[in-house]
């Protein structure tokens, strides 16, 4: 990333110079970046306007459908299911993610290519494909019940799927890769002789790991656990098919509301608060940490 | 004099697209550029020269089977191609697209309940029932904005492997854990999953209407752990197929699948089943025109309508086609006659004005 420091520099140099001269070109980096922005504007931008636009003037002008948000107990089941899961799911791929990346620091070459290609492969599966997958795997007469069953363990089939335990199931298995690549990064970055120093003035190896390692590792936690909530947020197809009715998110709240019952006001209400909450996380986020050093843009 | 000279040039560029110099689109933009697009589109002497007509259902076989029994003989007698097409017509599907501008469709496959919602918001026209034979469709399924091309029923399907051999009283036994222990499929979209409920509680078929929800609401909440929701007519087929549910709701066309497939051992009863109409909504502003109405008038001939069933296993709208069934399509037709009999036709002005708000709160009960 030390391309982007420098046009970085670069740029913020252009800056000053245009305001010293008094000049109202705009500078070469953002000529560059210019139809980037129509593009964005045009087909990003645009729409987005569009869906705010309607969340306050569908079906009548005004903020009633935002006012629901307060009243209605089921809008809001909607978002606390939301965000719980998101967190849980946040929380659980970036401890999975956090023992893979471990693992692969310390790996051998040949070891460490063949975990990275299974990190990697999923990424190239289709979400439906993957979510159908768990409920081949899940389900009552499946083959984990079947063998638990027959082994004795259990005396009942367990309740695997159509309920908070499959979509999570499901969506920590899709979001395990968003947290190890982060994670991997920053622990890549970290210097081992800060831990050889520790280890040489007598500490052991789980003081190091617990007092030098995760220390130094907390960025790559921060940013793997942000990027995976603000993915698990809007996600639609896994929570509709593993869920089995049982749980609703707000990406299937909003598409019930804009295909099924053609309540639009609520529909972009709904989409207006997913996207406001993420962006407000963000802005959060960025007071405590370097986003764009999170996500590798300096 | 301005206003005769564009209406010419409309006139020639509908010349040249009749003779394939233009395809549709340049066709359609070159006429709005005009700005003579309403006009034009519906003064005769296009719609005469119109090419092709769209229709839109929800796609898998209805693609193939829609195109075998109605597009291709239509096609053939009016010489105008019909593309069928699979794709989500759902009601914001076709309010974005009317609200767009931009029309596609010429008819979409819908639920009669919709209609309602669509026609109230001029998204869809009403029907021109002097190409269209009111006369050829059972009266409880013709409507102002459409009438049914095809039923279906919602029946109670069943294991009866898992039953041993006991068939559940049409939905009267829905609720029965006691002879026949088991979860129960339900449907996602609301049509039957509370009818179900409600026969099942003892409710009677002729007291069904207007449904009680709040005592569906309470029975569901009472057993809430018996009931799966299935979305689609494959995830349907799924839930039996798997052996997750021992009885539930499920389209008869999918019921009828599984009892062939699997030599009875899955199968349904007809009683108590609920009957819906599917109906094929045309867009306002459809870019065919009127012709469309040519279409689904020739949809309703008996032959077309059995053809549907033979493939696809949707039931004929027309009351003749179903009484010169052959024999061995009678036992999967659920407009048939005696199988009609035992059943019960749904309310259709109940869910145009409950739809949007029970179906939110079903959801809601489901997912707390």
């Amino acid at each position: 990333m030390g391309d982007g420091r420098h046009a970085h520099a670069w740029a913020a140099q252009a800056g000053g110079t245009r305001k010293g001269h008094g000049i109202g070109l705009p500078s070469a980096s953002w000529l560059l970046v210019l139809p980037l922005v129509l593009l964005l504007a045009i087909f990003y931008v645009g729409p987005i306007l569009g869906v705010l636009w309607l969340s306050v003037s569908d079906p009548v002008p005004g903020l009633q459908n935002y006012e629901r948000l307060f009243t209605s107990g089921a809008l809001q089941r909607v978002v606390w299911s939301t965000l719980r899961i998101s967190a849980l799911t946040a929380l659980l791929a970036t401890a999975l993610g956090y023992l893979i990346a471990y693992t692969m620091l310390h790996a051998g070459g040949r070891h460490r290519r063949w975990i990275m290609a299974f990190v990697l492969v999923p990424f190239w599966v289709s979400v439906l494909v993957r979510a159908f997958s768990w409920v081949t795997l899940l389900r009552t007469e499946g083959p984990i019940n079947s063998a638990l069953l027959s082994w004795g363990l259990i005396a009942e089939p367990l309740a695997l799927m159509r309920n908070e335990l499959g979509v999570l199931i499901g969506m920590v298995h899709f979001m395990v890769p968003y947290a190890v690549l982060p994670l991997y990064a920053n622990m890549q970055g970290t210097d081992r002789r800060i831990l050889d120093a520790s280890r040489s003035l007598g500490a052991t190896a789980p003081t190091t790991f617990i007092r030098i390692f995760m220390p130094l590792s907390a960025p790559g936690i921060a940013a793997a656990s942000l990027l995976v909530f603000v993915l698990a947020l809007g996600f639609l197809v896994t929570p509709a098919i593993l869920g089995g009715g049982r749980v609703v998110m707000i990406a299937e709240y909003v598409r019930v509301q804009i295909m099924q019952t053609v309540r639009w006001g609520i529909g972009t209400m709904m989409a207006s608060v997913l996207l406001i909450t993420v962006v407000l996380l963000l802005a959060a986020m960025s007071r405590v940490i370097d986003i764009r050093k999170l996500f590798g843009a300096k | 004099m301005n206003h005769s000279f564009q209406h010419d040039m409309a006139l020639l560029a509908a010349e040249r697209f009749e003779r394939g110099e233009l395809d549709r689109r340049s066709f359609v933009r070159g006429i709005a550029a005009l700005g003579l697009a309403p006009a034009v589109l519906a003064s005769s002497e296009v719609s005469a020269q119109v090419k092709e007509i769209v229709v839109v259902n929800f796609g898998g076989d209805a693609v193939h089977a829609w195109d075998e029994a109605w597009a291709k003989p239509f096609a053939a007698e009016a010489n105008i191609k019909v593309s069928v097409i699979g794709g989500e017509p759902t009601p914001g599907a076709i309010r974005a697209m009317v609200e767009s501008g931009k029309v596609v469709w010429d008819a979409a496959d819908a639920e009669a309940f919709s209609l309602d919602i669509l026609g109230r918001q001029n998204l869809i026209q009403k029907y021109d029932y002097t190409k269209v034979d009111r006369g050829k469709v059972r009266p409880e399924f013709v409507f102002e904005h459409g009438c049914a091309s095809y039923i279906y029923s919602i029946v109670n399907g069943y294991n009866a492997q898992k039953t041993g051999g006991r068939v559940p009283n049409g939905y009267k036994d829905f609720l029965n854990f006691r002879d026949f222990p088991g979860k129960r499929a339900l449907h996602k979209w609301l049509l039957g999953s509370l009818e179900a409920v409600l026969l099942g509680s003892g409710v009677s078929p002729d007291a069904l209407y207007p449904l009680d929800v709040e005592r569906a609401f309470a029975l569901i909440r009472q057993h809430r752990d018996q009931f799966l929701l299935w979305g689609g007519g494959a995830a349907s087929q799924q839930l039996f197929r798997d052996g997750e549910v021992v009885m539930g709701t499920i389209w008869h066309s999918r019921a009828t699948v599984l009892d062939r497939q699997t030599r009875g051992r899955l199968t349904w009863t007809w009683d108590n089943g609920i009957v819906a109409p599917g109906i094929v909504v045309v867009p306002v502003g459809n870019p065919a025109g009127p012709v469309v109405f040519d279409l689904i008038a020739s949809m309703q001939t008996p032959e077309r309508q059995i053809e549907l069933l033979r493939i696809l296993g949707g039931s004929p709208a027309n009351p003749a086609a179903s009484a010169m069934l052959p024999e061995a399509l009678r036992k999967v037709d659920c407009a048939y006659e005696p199988n009609y009999r035992r059943q019960i036709p749904i309310d259709t002005a109940w869910y145009a004005q409950n739809y949007d708000k029970v179906q939110n709160d079903f959801l809601d009960l489901m997912s707390s």
